[in-house]
């Protein structure tokens, strides 16, 4: 059963509970701007060299840059190397 | 240390070609399939998964409606070769052990910085306090062997034995011969140890006694020690080079009939094999009945191509019979038998210098062929003999 992420996250801001606690939350790692580590995907939307974009609970985790790989997957981490430009969250189209 | 795991999991690379290649591989993310190295080229997915992972893999796309190449790595694809080779399998671990086992015994001896020595004295000092093909490595002492060796080969200064698996080096060093120092305080006449007539003479030290062109006989002083200077008595150590024309005078025999082999054709053969110092014959009855047999054997040596022989060779002994027929030895093979004895005796007796004329006479006498030769020679006849001035026997 698919949990109301949002709702929970609101919950956890108004008892001032760290989000991190909820389960579904993904977290986004970055080193330097060579690698980024995602936890918690829920698949990949689209793939090229130039853009990455990955389901998550929230919204679409979108990576921009070149030459970008995914190095390793398995069904709660990806591993994405490559020169990375920009992360950020948009809607789903 | 990831690549080396890859490597005995085994891999697949794969090529994912469809309408909705990431359909799938985020049915594999789902499914809980590692997979990594994903590249877009070409308008498909390349990336690889665990071998063990592809089964799962293929039924995915086969859902999914994708096209699915693969290409398998790993320890197991490399060894698919050995699949089915029974004997092949059954005889490399026996290899295995057996390597493993062999270089704990020393199976080749090689001899380095001998001069004088031959490598035979080495090894058969060797083999005599127990270090020989087969010997247990750790048996080895280097401190005793080093010790029992200097004993038993005095010409040793240093030895050392190095081993490298069944390998074995013997390191020595040969002790550095000092030349031999003349005491010139010793007295000492050179007397003629042969009759003739002085062909030439060097006198060193001492006082000439005779020269050339005086015949001498056994024993007749040379070159004295011992001399007058004013109204003192001078010792010295008589030394010369003395060469006189002598005379040698030689009888040899040889029976005029001999046993000469009549080979009959029949030959037996048989294999043996030799094991370091163990021989094993191939055959259960080794006995030969036959009186008169050549026996002929034929050594095949195991070696590398190197030229490293190892201590085990294969034997093949031939025995051919014959019948002893009594022949008459020709007057022209006596005669050059009976000459070349007669010149190998003569230059046996010379300490130095040539023979210059042989003079022989043959003769058939009582079944025998008799040789008399008569050779002159221009030899050394020098002999140093010590004297004791002080002594009544030589005073007297």
């Amino acid at each position: 059963m698919k949990r109301p992420v949002r709702m929970l996250l609101k919950a956890a801001k108004a008892i001032d509970v760290p989000p991190q606690l909820i389960r579904e939350v993904p977290r986004v790692t970055m080193e330097a701007n060579t690698r980024v580590f995602v936890e918690n995907h829920g698949g990949i939307s689209s793939y090229s060299e130039q853009r990455i974009c990955i389901y998550t609970a929230l919204e679409l985790l979108q990576i921009e840059g070149s030459g970008l790989r995914i190095e390793r997957m398995d069904r709660q981490n990806i591993w994405i190397c490559g020169v990375i430009e920009q992360v950020g969250y948009r809607g789903r189209d | 240390m990831q690549r080396i795991v890859d490597f005995f999991f085994g891999t697949c690379r794969l090529t994912l070609k469809g309408p909705w290649p990431l359909r799938t591989i985020n049915h594999m993310s789902d499914a809980g399939v590692p997979f990594w190295d994903l590249r877009d080229e070409d308008g498909a997915l390349h990336f690889v998964i665990y071998r063990r992972d592809l089964p799962g893999v293929k039924e995915l796309c086969e859902r999914d409606g994708s096209v699915l190449y693969s290409e398998v790595f790993g320890f197991r694809h490399r060894m698919r070769g050995l699949k089915g080779r029974y004997v092949l399998l059954s005889v490399l671990p026996v290899v295995f052990v057996m390597v493993l086992f062999l270089q704990n015994f020393i199976w080749y001896l090689q001899v380095e910085g001998n001069e004088t020595l031959c490598e035979e004295q080495v090894l058969q000092a060797l083999e005599s306090i127990g270090i020989a093909p087969g010997t247990y490595v750790r048996t080895i002492d280097g401190q005793q062997v080093k010790n029992h060796m200097l004993a038993l080969l005095p010409e040793l200064e240093w030895i050392s034995v190095n081993k490298h698996g069944g390998w074995a080096t013997v390191l020595v060093k040969e002790r550095r011969q000092t030349p031999e120092v003349t005491d010139p305080h010793l007295i000492s006449n050179v007397v003629a140890c042969r009759a003739g007539v002085i062909s030439d003479m060097q006198v060193y030290s001492g006082f000439a006694v005779t020269e050339v062109g005086d015949s001498v006989l056994q024993g007749e002083l040379l070159v004295s020690g011992l001399g007058s200077s004013w109204n003192a008595v001078v010792c010295r150590n008589a030394q010369a080079d003395v060469y006189a024309y002598t005379r040698h005078e030689t009888q040899l025999i040889l029976p005029e009939e001999s046993a000469q082999a009549d080979f009959t054709g029949e030959e037996k053969s048989s294999w043996s094999l030799i094991v370091g110092k163990k021989r094993w014959n191939f055959f259960s009855n080794s006995g030969i009945s036959l009186t008169g047999y050549d026996k002929i054997e034929r050594v095949y040596q195991f070696a590398l191509p190197g030229g490293i022989s190892f201590p085990i060779s294969l034997v093949k002994t031939i025995c051919r019979t014959y019948e002893p027929i009594p022949t008459l030895i020709p007057e022209e093979q006596a005669k050059s038998l009976l000459q070349q004895a007669e010149k190998d005796c003569v230059a046996a007796r010379l300490a130095a210098g040539v023979i210059l004329d042989t003079q022989q006479e043959l003769i058939l006498q009582d079944g025998l062929w008799r040789l008399h030769a008569v050779s002159s020679a221009n030899e050394m006849i020098a002999q140093t003999v010590m004297i004791n001035p002080w002594s009544n026997e030589e005073f007297e």
